[in-house]
């Protein structure tokens, strides 16, 4: 401990003493100061601070006393010992009134009591400086903690804070000393702190762990803690000291805790679905509203007290036992599955279950959440029983395969569910309709499309199905796919064809009308104005003329009885009356005679007949067929170009003949190819004036060879030439039956 | 074309034959220069180059119809007061209003009778006569 030499000032007039002295005093390792005189002493005094001063009390210039107080005030920390050579009461008790006057010696001095007296004072100096610097040490150790330091008064008003008090309340130490506690204290906490404060101060209790809120300068509340603990001072209570720590972000922490908790608890207990805590053996430690509600219990206690087997149908019992055989084995058990549980009032519902392992209060425990299913599974029955028992047929398609079809799906493919499923549904679309089906089903999928499309299904026995279909996208199995829902129109496909059909027969009966009226009119005029005429102008008409008349005449009412046999004929063979008189014929001959006569009609054009091999004979309504024959080889003449080539030829194809009259001309345009052979069709062009005939002659010829078993086309090509082709069947097959079937089916 | 003076001339537009041959020989042996034509464009082509009195016009011809002659006379400023006789196979009334609509003079239905084209064409010129004389002195002094 490095402690100051204590100095010692010695004041005398009497400078042997001062040696004696000196000599005495620094043997002991003080060091020593002589003054002469009190001014000396004062004037010394004034640099220098002195541990002890030995003062005569008989100067010359000043008494002992009187120096005494006069160095007081230079050196508060003097202690004085004061030396008389006749001790006098006066004197003596002058001195005790000086606090510092630590002795009074009369001369002559004895040393060793004066070593002794110094001792003491060094001692004493070096304990209060000692005791200084720890002072010092504590009092930097208070002001600079990171702990906050308040000392109250038992008024509750503060005398001391420190700096870190300072900071956590927001005043600095000018406005908080003389401030009551009160003050500072969070209105909601005074009521609370300030008792126990008065409490301390009577009873001398300390307080562990004082927590209250302070607001601070700025408004915000600060969270303090402290130990407060009552201030003694000789026996009594002088106020309270309290060490304080800045706990806001613990408590903040704290709080939000708490906070969460609630909040876990609060969603538990306000979850609409139900939750359940059990432990690994099954029993239950939670359960929530929701949960109960679901069950129709009232209480935990209630829903433990029912034993398992009657919480669930038979089913999901046997379900149950069997996941907690699992369990129990360490075997892999859903996290998620259905149950159908008995409520307590005996109602049956569905539930949802997810079971998760979960912290419970710190231990491993299972929580299992419950969703009621209930309706959703109604709802589910529900549709599926509509899609069972609709008339519409259903269909899920994902990936482009059937995932779903309903029974009336099945019925009108006529395949099986398993033969349906995880099978490609366009493949099951007519081949033509296909790119169609795809169009229209993704314009509808993107809502483009409001009105259903129709399109062909072709069924398990090769059967063509008329379907209306609308499409929509849906979520099947959580993943996009496409709920397909059909109308089967075959029927009304069948009827609007009838419709069409029948409107088709209506427009060609006016269209014959109004052909037949032209046609029949036109011969009829010829007769009519050359009769009157030969009646009006008869005597003016050389015979020559009358005779060209009457000829005329003549052929009109030939063209008009022909008009009406065709007429006749035709409706026999609608209405299936046409008898025909079979014979085994020559068709070689037949085709000879037909082309020689066509000739002779046809002066102009060149008709040549090209037949590869001897044809054999068949039986044919002879007079029939040499119609049929006529009204092609005049068709080919009517529509061919000036100096037409017009070729008939005729040869054996298997089992039919196969006749064709092919003309060089204006041919058909491909759109009419089909139609050629309706009633009443004539290509519009009708180049040669006077040659048309009634539109009925293709017609007829479809009507005989059809009657005959064969059949009879056109080929075209437009601008260059026209064929129409027909068969004949050949003996050996029942061409009797088959010419009375299509007879009666053609429509 | 040479014409015979005071003869009215009458083109016959017609498809048939038969029929066209009969109605030129009794509006021959009536008195009126006959001409003829059996199509729409040929039937034009002789009203444009003839100074025509009246036409007898079947409506259903080849390629164009008949309706085109009558209104091709109709919009065609020297032809379009000539008479038109309309004649057709059809009886219906819609053809008749459609004859009657497109500027036709009158309308007869096949068949007919010398008696009936005779006492048709002859009404019809009769009535014309007064506004015929001008057009025919008009159209005269241009032709030269």
């Amino acid at each position: 401990m490095n402690t100051r030499k204590l100095e010692i000032l010695i004041i005398d007039s009497d400078v042997t003493l001062h040696s004696e002295l000196q000599a005495c005093l620094e043997a002991e390792g003080y060091g020593t100061t002589l003054a002469g005189s009190g001014q000396a002493a004062i004037g010394l005094c004034q640099d220098k601070s002195f541990g002890v001063a030995v003062i005569d009390s008989s100067l010359p210039d000043i008494s002992g006393v009187k120096l005494v107080q006069k160095l007081e005030k230079l050196s508060p920390q003097t202690e004085y010992i004061v030396t008389t050579g006749a001790a006098s009461l006066k004197n003596a008790v002058e001195s005790v009134r000086h606090r510092n006057i630590i002795a009074y010696e009369t001369k002559p001095i004895k040393m060793e009591q004066l070593r002794s007296l110094i001792a003491q004072v060094a001692e004493r100096k070096r304990t209060e400086e000692a005791l200084q610097k720890s002072e010092i040490r504590y009092r930097n150790l208070v002001e600079n903690t990171a702990a906050g330091v308040a000392i109250l008064d038992p008024e509750g008003n503060l005398v001391y804070a420190n700096n870190a008090l300072c900071q956590m309340t927001g005043y600095d130490e000018e406005e908080l000393l003389g401030r009551s506690i009160a003050s500072l204290l969070h209105p909601e906490d005074r009521d609370k702190v300030m008792p126990v404060f008065r409490q301390m101060l009577t009873r001398r209790e300390a307080k562990l762990n004082l927590e209250f809120r302070v607001v601070h300068k700025k408004g915000h509340t600060v969270y303090l803690s402290s130990s407060p603990s009552a201030l003694r001072y000789r026996d009594s209570i002088a106020g309270l000291s309290a060490i304080i720590i800045d706990v806001t972000e613990r408590k903040l922490m704290e709080e939000a805790l708490q906070a969460s908790e609630r909040n876990f608890h609060n969603s538990l207990d306000n979850s609409p679905l139900g939750i359940r805590v059990v432990t690994s053996n099954g029993e239950a430690i939670y359960a929530n509203q929701a949960m109960l509600d679901i069950y129709g219990y009232q209480s935990l206690e209630e829903l433990k007290a029912v034993p398992v087997v009657k919480r669930y149908t038979p089913e999901s019992y046997a379900e149950f036992l069997e996941r907690r055989e699992r369990r129990q084995k360490g075997q892999y058990v859903p996290t998620d599955y259905e149950v159908s549980i008995l409520r307590k009032d005996g109602e049956v519902r569905h539930l949802q279950v997810f079971r998760k392992e979960v912290l419970w209060n710190g231990e491993p425990q299972y929580q299992v959440i419950y969703r009621d299913i209930t309706e959703q599974k109604q709802a589910q029955n529900l549709l599926k029983t509509i899609s069972e028992n609709s008339p519409i047929g259903v269909y899920i398609v994902q990936d482009g395969k059937f995932q779903y079809v309903n029974p009336r799906f099945q019925e009108s493919t006529g395949y099986s569910e398993e033969e349906l499923l995880g099978t490609e549904s366009l493949s099951y679309i007519f081949p033509g309709d296909r790119d169609t089906v795809r169009v229209n089903a993704i314009l509808m999928l993107q809502g483009k499309l409001p009105y259903p499309y129709e399109y062909r299904l072709i069924s398990k026995s090769g059967e063509v199905r008329w379907v209306m279909e609308t499409v929509a996208p849906v979520q099947y199995r959580g993943r996009r796919a496409t709920l397909g829902n059909y109308m089967d129109i075959t029927q009304r496909k069948w009827i609007e064809k009838k419709v069409i059909e029948y409107e088709e027969l209506n427009k060609l009966k006016s269209d014959l009308l109004s052909v037949v009226s032209h046609e029949l009119r036109t011969p009829l005029t010829t007769i009519k104005g050359y009769s009157t005429m030969i009646i009006d102008y008869n005597r003016r008409l050389s015979s020559d003329e009358i005779k060209k008349s009457l000829q005329s005449i003549d052929s009109a009412t030939d063209r008009l009885s022909e008009l009406v046999d065709r007429l006749l004929d035709m409706s026999r063979l609608e209405a299936g009356l046409l008898r025909l008189d079979r014979t085994a014929t020559s068709l070689t001959r037949l085709i000879k005679q037909a082309a020689r006569e066509a000739q002779i009609r046809f002066p102009g054009d060149k008709i040549t007949v090209n037949i590869s091999q001897r044809l054999p004979r068949v039986m044919i309504d002879t007079r029939r067929i040499q119609e049929v024959l006529d009204n092609l080889l005049d068709n080919a003449c009517k529509y061919s170009g000036e100096d037409a080539r017009v070729e008939i030829t005729g040869r054996r194809m298997c089992q039919e003949l196969l006749i064709s009259v092919t003309n060089q001309g204006m041919g058909i345009p491909p759109e009419e190819l089909g139609r050629v052979f309706d009633r009443m069709y004539r290509v519009e062009q009708r180049l040669r004036p006077g040659k048309d005939g009634l539109g009925l002659g293709l017609a007829l010829c479809r009507g005989l060879v059809e009657a005959h078993g064969g059949r009879i086309w056109m080929e075209s090509k437009e601008g260059k030439w026209a064929r129409c082709s027909f068969t004949l069947p050949l003996p050996g097959k029942g061409h009797d039956k088959e010419a009375r079937k299509k007879g009666s089916t053609r429509h | 074309m040479i014409k015979k003076r005071g003869k009215k001339a009458v083109l016959v537009i017609e498809d048939d034959a038969e029929s066209r041959n009969f109605m030129a020989r009794v509006l021959e042996l009536e008195g009126y220069q006959v001409l003829q034509a059996d199509n729409s464009e040929q039937g034009i082509a002789v009203a444009r180059e003839n100074h025509l009195a009246l036409v007898l016009l079947d409506l259903q011809l080849p390629g164009h119809d008949g309706g085109v002659v009558l209104v091709e006379v109709r919009n065609t400023p020297s032809l379009s007061t000539i008479p038109v006789i309309v004649i057709t196979a059809s009886a219906a009334a819609l053809q008749r209003e459609r004859a009657l609509g497109m500027g036709a003079t009158e309308y007869l239905v096949k068949p007919l009778s010398a008696a009936s084209l005779r006492e048709a064409v002859a009404r019809i010129l009769s009535r014309q006569r007064g506004s015929w004389n001008e057009v025919k002195e008009g159209t005269y002094s241009g032709s030269g």
